[in-house]
């Protein structure tokens, strides 16, 4: 028995070792090539950055645009996630609960739910012209758009997470006399929270790297820049230059890397803490 | 823990930001001179009282900005110097120069929205912008005086309806760029001028071991451009040949420039590099200017990235010969041209700057870093790798290329079927897939 | 009526009520008015022929959707697809748990580990598929050269056999983190003590996983599911990054049909038609799905 166990585990180490070879290579690849010269890597693409080239790296970072993008990008992801922590739960609350004997409640769900099927590219125009005529073609807006647009996604997975949750407790707080706000924060709010922590990495991870909504939105000029975009814009323009276009890479994806590094334990403790449970 | 942390700082953040949004209007105006402007004009589009509206703000504000914004990545370190020369001019005004990697999505939203750039390049041959124009998104100059300092083969291919509404800077032709120091270090002296000459030339360098023809067929835009400007010069009017395609009076596999397109083609696959269905422009681009290959087709537009990538190369744009030994036009098109939107902030400012890129001073500082054939009077064309392409515009050797005649979306539609082909060489794929095409695009239209 | 009882539920409920309404509403809103309204003047577009541009269009009635299978175009980029999702579906969940099965065994530096895996859901998709790019023109082909591997010794993207491989196996690089992380919640889920007496029983490992770990994960996977199928059939960003559906249209999903349309050839209505018809084929796949699943937890 013991010495079975043993064996599986030199396995599970290999198995391990080669996925983590496989996340670290392009990783790795991408990193020596921001460090290296273009005549450093077109010699090989494998080798350490020796001599370590900074150049590229200088480039992006002492860019105003790149601090700015920074900025914006952090800007709205918290407001996104801000959005998410006040209207999302409540919402799925209030519709878990009432879904089994409420018609309404129940059609307000499934109409939530079809916003998951539709492409973007149907309300993609539509979308422009109504953000301009609202002016709202700019970092708070686009926030508040992505709330919305996250409204579908949040909500299936809260309903999903809340019918597994017994009533019982809430009952139990009515019956103390706690009204329903306070039932909400003090009882479903506490039991919601490892779904809220999937939700919350979820839609930070997607809105941090979207494309294709900042592109149609914040196109007016670098100071509405998102990372994404300045990435995308900075990298057509040196596309000939590896060692910048990887430096841009690098500078786009770092602020990410740092800040999971530090929060490393929380993210994955917050996904990992049962956030699906039956 | 820390996630609770997390959500104070979060909520705090969101209280902040719901204050922001519930005076939506109000904090639109606050925030940036820009915006306020904007509404100014928007809500008066008669040109005269938006011009007041301008002036008012560059009173009040003391400092007007215009938005300058550009979609080919290129050309922007030279946009931008210039632009700083004409703020030192003309103090008081502050152009910022903006540039998309994807100015197809931008100038569509930027449209969709009415909130088009202040100063933009347009493709005035272009269906696209020719609707634009006919909608009244840019201001019509018809009657700019500057504009006869244009070369009158420009004006007449920017013509829209009998109005102008761009200002063309370049023209572009098309060709083949020979690395004349790898052809040089092969024995070869002159660019060929005929198709047997530069298949021997390229047998040449094949027997040395070197890549004669780079063809990046991976990048199908790429792939695209070249079907369409080497379809033309096969033959100089290809939308009647198609158009008898679509009619049914002929079929594809019939057509003489299909074939052509698939016996010269079928000819350079023989000299280019192994790896040629994954290498992207950019790629070849840069193995081109390294001297890793012999031939490249592409414009007068790549000089600025061949030297971008290595400032010694030393090469030469020379016209495309006839796969057929028939004569040979040179394809061009308007390169880069400029419009100001009928949105514009302040349309003094923005038609003052048109002019400013029409002075002889300006259009040869363009010029020569833009590499394109000037179509502005008395700049000096002085550009040694272009010298050929020089004297086919000045002979009058040339047609405006096929896509400013061709149904919108034909290039685009029928690009698949040539990079299929360039991959696998099967004609009857390839006429079949064209057939199609042309006739989807042409009922369309 | 048992009137007591009733009235102080009915009061609760009432209460409740207001505070339900209170708490569906501003997400109601938002999602009305910046999600469904867009798709409204969407649906509205598709019956016109508008180009995207032009201030005036005419009303077509259904002619966009009847054009849809006017060529083969749209019936083969939904087969790409549909292939490609399957094959993600099918990889993620597998793959997905598998992994989250290794990290969950008790060894040492599992939070490295767990750290580790998670790097790739931090990226962007448009980067990923950029440096992937880069990397399969500049390294792939060194390898297949150094190992004398024939089919990568090129670009494997220019391979039309290859280049959804490459486009899935990126996909999955970067898509495979989330699922492996909530698989991993949903392990965890699993009481540890039945698991113990399981193996006292003597039970095989598959018989431990068949009827101990499937039911407790069987939730995630219909999470996991739902928004990998999501995530297949809108798929865009790798293979425009990557292949823009080439070579010829082998990589062409119904998503990058509709770019194509839309944005390079001024078809936009006809565009919105395409994507709204692919929108009822998800949403008729998923109603299926959905169904099955409620199916079984009323069972």
């Amino acid at each position: 028995m013991v010495e079975g166990r043993k064996q599986n585990n030199v396995l599970t180490y290999i198995l391990l070792v080669l996925g983590i070879m496989l996340i670290i290579l392009p990783l790795y690849v991408t990193f020596v090539t921001a460090f290296k010269s273009d005549a450093q890597s077109s010699k090989s693409f494998f080798t350490l950055p020796i001599p370590i080239y900074l150049e590229s790296f200088k480039e992006v970072l002492t860019n105003e645009r790149y601090w700015k993008a920074f900025i914006n990008t952090v800007y709205i992801t918290a407001i996104v996630l801000a959005g998410n922590i006040i209207i999302m739960p409540s919402m799925s609350y209030a519709v878990a609960r009432k879904m089994p004997t409420s018609m309404g409640y129940r059609l307000v769900y499934y109409f939530l739910l079809l916003g998951i099927f539709i492409p973007f590219q149907v309300k993609m125009m539509p979308l422009v012209k109504l953000l301009s005529a609202l002016n709202m073609m700019n970092p708070t807006g686009l926030a508040i758009l992505c709330i919305s647009s996250s409204t579908c996604e949040s909500v299936f997975l809260f309903v999903g997470y809340m019918g597994a949750i017994p009533p019982d407790m809430e009952e139990a707080a009515w019956i103390d006399g706690a009204g329903t706000l306070r039932t909400y924060s003090s009882v479903v709010f506490p039991l919601l929270k490892p779904m809220l922590a999937t939700v919350l990495i979820k839609q930070g991870l997607w809105i941090w790297n979207d494309f294709m909504l900042p592109l149609i939105t914040l196109n007016r000029g670098w100071q509405d820049w998102t990372l994404t975009l300045f990435q995308y814009n900075f990298q057509t323009e040196y596309s000939i230059n590896y060692s910048l276009t990887f430096a841009t890479f690098v500078a786009s994806m770092l602020p990410l890397l740092i800040f999971y590094c530090f929060m490393q334990k929380s993210i994955i403790g917050g996904l990992t803490s049962g956030a699906v449970k039956s | 823990m820390k996630f609770k942390k997390l959500s104070v700082v979060m909520a705090a953040l969101l209280a902040a930001s719901s204050l922001l949004a519930a005076c939506g209007g109000k904090n639109e105006t606050q925030s940036t001179p820009e915006a306020e402007s904007t509404e100014a004009t928007e809500q008066e589009p008669a040109e005269a009282e938006s011009e007041d509206a301008g002036q008012e703000d560059a009173a009040s504000g003391g400092e007007v900005t215009l938005e300058l914004l550009l979609t080919k990545s290129e050309i922007v370190s030279i946009m931008e110097e210039i632009a700083a020369k004409f703020c030192e001019e003309n103090p008081g005004v502050k152009i910022d120069v903006t540039s998309t990697g994807d100015g197809a999505t931008v100038v569509r939203t930027r449209a969709a929205s009415n909130e088009l750039p202040d100063i933009m390049n347009t493709y005035p041959a272009e269906d696209f912008y020719k609707d634009m124009f006919r909608d009244g998104y840019f201001e019509d100059i018809t009657d700019a005086e500057y504009l006869s300092k244009v070369n009158s083969t420009a004006m007449e291919m920017s013509n829209c309806d009998g109005n102008y509404y761009a200002v063309p800077m370049s023209l572009s032709t098309y060709g083949i760029y020979a690395n004349m120091d790898v052809l040089g270090a092969n024995g070869i002296t002159e660019t060929p001028s005929t198709w047997e000459e530069l298949i021997a030339d390229c047998e040449t360098l094949k027997a040395n071991g070197v890549t004669a023809f780079l063809l990046p067929n991976k990048d199908v835009g790429n792939v695209a451009q070249r079907f369409e400007r080497t379809a033309g010069i096969i033959n100089n009017d290809t939308y009647s040949e198609f158009k008898k395609i679509a009619d049914g009076e002929m079929e594809a596999k019939d057509s003489p420039t299909l074939q052509t397109w698939c016996d010269y083609n079928e000819d350079l696959l023989n000299y280019t590099a192994d790896d040629h269905m994954g290498m992207d422009y950019d790629i070849a681009a840069a193995e081109f200017s390294n001297g890793n290959g012999g031939f490249m087709l592409s414009g007068t537009w790549m000089l600025a990235t061949v030297q971008k990538n290595n400032p010694d190369a030393n090469v030469e744009l020379f016209a495309f010969p006839h796969p057929r030994g028939e004569t040979t036009k040179v394809p061009v098109n308007i390169d880069t041209s400029f419009s100001i939107s009928s949105t514009c902030k302040d349309k003094e400012i923005g038609l003052k700057f048109l002019e400013f890129m029409t002075r002889e001073d300006i259009a040869q500082m363009y010029c020569d870093a833009d590499g394109n054939v000037s179509t502005i009077e008395g700049v000096e064309y002085s550009i040694p790798q272009h010298a050929n392409m020089k004297t086919a515009v000045d002979e009058g050797n040339i047609f405006l290329t096929a896509v400013n005649f061709w149904p919108t979306g034909l290039r685009e539609e029928i690009r698949d079927g040539c990079q299929m082909f360039l991959g696998d060489l099967d004609r009857d794929a390839f006429f079949e897939s064209s057939q199609e095409a042309i006739e989807t695009i042409y009922a369309d239209n | 009526m048992g009137e007591k009882k009733k009235s102080g539920r009915s009061k609760r409920d009432r209460g409740r009520n207001g505070a339900f309404l209170l708490f569906t509403a501003p997400g109601f809103f938002l999602y009305s008015f910046f999600f469904i309204m867009p798709v409204i003047m969407g649906i509205y577009y598709s019956t016109t022929d508008w180009d995207g541009i032009t201030k005036s269009y005419n009303f077509i009635g259904f002619d966009n959707y009847l054009k849809i299978f006017r060529t083969g175009q749209f019936t083969d980029a939904l087969f790409f697809t549909i292939k490609y999702t399957v094959l993600l579906v099918v990889f993620t969940i597998v793959f997905g748990l598998g992994i989250a099965m290794l990290l969950n065994r008790k060894i040492k530096g599992r939070t490295f580990f767990r750290g580790i895996y998670f790097i790739p859901a931090v990226l962007s998709s448009l980067t990923v598929g950029l440096i992937f790019n880069k990397i399969c023109y500049y390294i792939i082909p060194v390898i297949g050269k150094f190992l004398h591997i024939q089919a990568i010794s090129q670009n494997p993207l220019a391979d039309k056999n290859l280049a959804m491989w490459v486009i899935l196996f990126v996909n999955l690089w970067q898509g495979l983190c989330i699922p492996t992380l909530l698989f991993l919640a949903g392990l965890q889920s699993v009481p540890t003590d039945l698991y113990d007496g399981a193996a006292l029983d003597g039970a095989s490992a598959w018989d431990i996983f068949r009827y101990i770990t499937v039911p407790f994960i069987l939730p995630v996977v219909s999470v996991v599911f739902v928004l990998t199928l999501k995530g297949g059939l809108m798929v865009f960003d790798y293979i425009k990054a990557m292949t823009e559906g080439g070579p010829g249209n082998t990589t062409r999903s119904v998503a990058m049909l509709i770019y194509k349309h839309g944005f390079t050839q001024n078809k936009y209505a006809f565009a919105i038609a395409e994507a709204i018809f692919m929108g009822l084929v998800v949403a008729a796949i998923s109603a299926v799905q959905i169904y099955f699943t409620d199916k079984k937890k009323a069972v």
